[in-house]
């Protein structure tokens, strides 16, 4: 299979910056007069001639056309909104940020001064934070994070190794000709000093020194992207989740010192509104993110794409340029009507088995309860899972190996899944899991700082419990397969996984549909 | 699965530190350190990628290293209740032990990974916040 390379990755880079000087040259932009448009999250909201140029742009442009939350749609039909008007609220979340901060730090130790070119950069991160993006968004992510494309580039440019691989390609076109040229002639119209270099950094959290804070408002554990898409997501699904107060939760942010950098926080008095933050994220992951028929078709679309990289019928990286409606036609070019059809049509695979830990038996006993006994062999057994199924080709491998031994004609290869998170099978979690630097600080009321979560049991429970308890493996099969050919099916699956690790599955772990 | 290069230092250095390791913050700030004071001498420290935060310099696969050693039964991690928050303790297994201690006679940096050995048992009795502030200098003096 080929291998891509860095060097792969920027030549794509290239080739759609070429396109976006093709639509729209630099020298072209056109600033119009300020106006404002009407978002359903943000109500009225204000424009600048400098906002309108830089929406007019086409990486900009392009997010028009992709969906925001991929397939979510076949389970909310209302899921139909684009990473387009996220771009924009990330933006509006943002600069209120800057707002309250600027307007608290005046007299609030430490002093800070955001400037017109700070507020800009931010906002300008927060418009291009996700044109890296990829159709159906996460939906066709998964791919490239097999192929580790998002570690070469990481290691490559020196980045850390916590970011996702439409981050990175974010970065990477930020830090294209075409967006340097945009932004100068922002500046020389508008008399700002705005560098594509700081733009980049600030998508990734990486600004340093005083002014780390604010890329800590588009890139941290409580930022702005996260605000707009779960108040966003969750109005377009219709899924409820509670109210997240907007305005009391960007005037609880504030910024603390630690040595020479100057880093975002919380105040104690914003406690709640970080709380139902967190208690609404509680509830879109499982119920939309995570929702096993967006999964399903996920897993559907990844093989898909996996199956064209590996026969040499498509370059994975034309995906960098191509909005959703493009890839479907793509995929239909190159010979794959039928999971197209399955795709826009919902004919997606179905559950045969949804499996827990406590699902799984081994030695006598639920996986789940001796893992919380800390028994060594269970730990054992649940590493190896793990491991195994980490390997894209072993999990592949697998899926073929099933197919064969089920001995049925109608079943090809895609045509069983077996969609598997990573790290599974856990440990049970306390708050002795819980990472420091996955949360912000919060600023005492009565001076110095405090990790969030001896503040807020809500939170630890969240956090402990969730991910957890709701870990599941999905191992899915064509619709078109009934009756006993299903039999067969589970039946080669069953035998196999519990043959290979020496595991029982009870019959919690049968998924039978309601028909 | 195979332990990788890493996984296998991690298991070296315990070994000859011979300590309880206190607490995950603990443990990333010493291998960031150790990172910045050796990672030319021991290449496999260089493909470790850490992000500075607000509490020091972070390595998301470090964390997923200790999980993944400890799910292999070769450390073992004790709940710690410290003043008023709870800490996990990584110490090696008999079956961490062994494994390591065929690492280590196998190894021919013995003197540099005996070296490193002595911070990680220096750092570890250092108190945290020490040991934070030590690393976050360092890594803000490296420009992470």
């Amino acid at each position: 299979m080929k291998e891509i390379t860095v060097n792969d990755i920027n030549k794509a880079v290239k080739e759609i910056q070429d396109k976006w000087y093709s639509i729209l040259s630099p020298n072209e932009i056109e600033f119009r007069k300020p106006g404002r448009i009407r978002d359903p999250i943000h109500g009225y909201h204000k424009l600048s001639k400098i906002d309108f140029a830089l929406l007019d742009i086409p990486p900009l442009q392009r997010l028009r056309y992709i969906s925001q939350l991929g397939f979510v749609n076949k389970i909310y039909p209302g899921a139909n909104h684009t990473r387009f008007e996220h771009s924009i609220g990330v933006a509006a979340v943002a600069e209120r940020i800057m707002n309250a901060l600027s307007e608290k730090h005046q007299k609030m130790e430490p002093r800070i001064e955001i400037k017109r070119d700070d507020v800009w950069t931010v906002k300008i991160a927060g418009y291009v934070h996700d044109i890296g993006h990829l159709p159906f968004s996460h939906g066709s992510e998964k791919i490239f994070e097999v192929l580790g494309i998002g570690k070469k580039i990481s290691k490559e440019f020196n980045l850390g190794d916590d970011y996702k691989p439409h981050e990175l390609f974010s970065y990477l076109m930020t830090k294209t000709e075409y967006i340097k040229e945009v932004l100068k002639k922002v500046s020389d119209k508008c008399e700002l000093n705005l560098d594509a270099e700081r733009v980049a950094e600030t998508i990734l959290g990486r600004l340093k020194g005083e002014k780390r804070y604010l890329s800590d408002i588009i890139h941290s554990h409580t930022d702005a992207d996260r605000i707009d898409y779960l108040l966003r997501d969750g109005y377009y699904t219709g899924v409820p989740h509670g109210h997240v107060d907007i305005e009391h939760l960007a005037r609880s942010f504030c910024v603390v010192k630690q040595n020479r950098s100057i880093w975002l926080g919380i105040e104690e008095r914003g406690l709640e509104a970080v709380e139902a933050l967190y208690s609404s994220r509680d509830v879109m992951y499982p119920t939309v993110y995570f929702h096993h028929t967006n999964r399903i078709a996920e897993a559907m679309l990844t093989r898909t794409l996996y199956y064209a990289h590996r026969d040499e019928k498509m370059d994975i990286l034309e995906l960098l340029g191509l909005n959703d409606a493009e890839l479907i036609a793509r995929i239909n070019e190159i010979g794959y009507e039928e999971v197209v059809n399955k795709l826009l049509y919902r004919r997606l695979h179905k559950r045969i088995f949804v499996i827990r830990p406590r699902d799984i038996e081994y030695k006598g006993e639920r996986v789940d309860k001796l893992l919380s006994k800390n028994d060594s062999e269970a730990m054992d057994l649940a590493g190896e899972i793990n491991d195994f199924f980490s390997s894209w080709d072993q999990l592949m491998k697998f899926e073929e190996e099933i197919i064969s031994d089920s001995n049925v004609n109608e079943l090809n290869e895609g045509g069983l899944l077996i969609d598997i998170p990573s790290n599974f099978i856990t440990l049970p979690k306390t708050e002795a899991d819980l990472i420091p630097e996955d949360y912000l600080p919060v600023r005492l009321r009565q001076g110095g700082t405090e990790y969030i979560w001896k503040l807020s049991p809500i939170i630890v429970g969240i956090e402990t419990r969730s991910k957890y308890l709701r870990s599941n493996v999905i191992v899915a099969t064509d619709c078109s397969i009934k009756g006993s050919n299903l039999d067969k099916i589970r039946k080669a699956f069953k035998e196999k996984i519990e043959s290979m690790f020496q595991i029982k599955l009870l019959p919690s772990a049968f998924f039978k549909r309601n028909l | 699965m195979e332990l990788n290069e890493v996984e296998k230092l991690i298991l070296k250095l315990l070994y000859k530190a011979d300590c309880k390791i206190k607490g995950n913050t603990m443990f990333q700030k010493i291998m960031y350190i150790l990172k910045s004071e050796y990672q030319d001498r021991i290449h496999e420290l260089k493909s470790l990628q850490f992000k500075l935060h607000y509490y020091g310099p972070f390595s998301r696969d470090v964390e997923n290293m200790l999980i993944r050693l400890v799910l292999r039964g070769l450390l073992i991690r004790e709940v710690e209740p410290v003043i008023d928050y709870l800490r996990y303790n990584y110490i090696l297994s008999e079956k961490g032990r062994e494994k390591a201690k065929e690492l280590y006679h196998s190894e021919n940096r013995r003197e540099v990974i005996d070296a490193m050995a002595n911070k990680v048992r220096e750092l570890n009795e250092k108190p945290l916040q020490e040991v934070i502030f030590k690393a976050y200098r360092i890594a803000e003096r490296n420009g992470l």
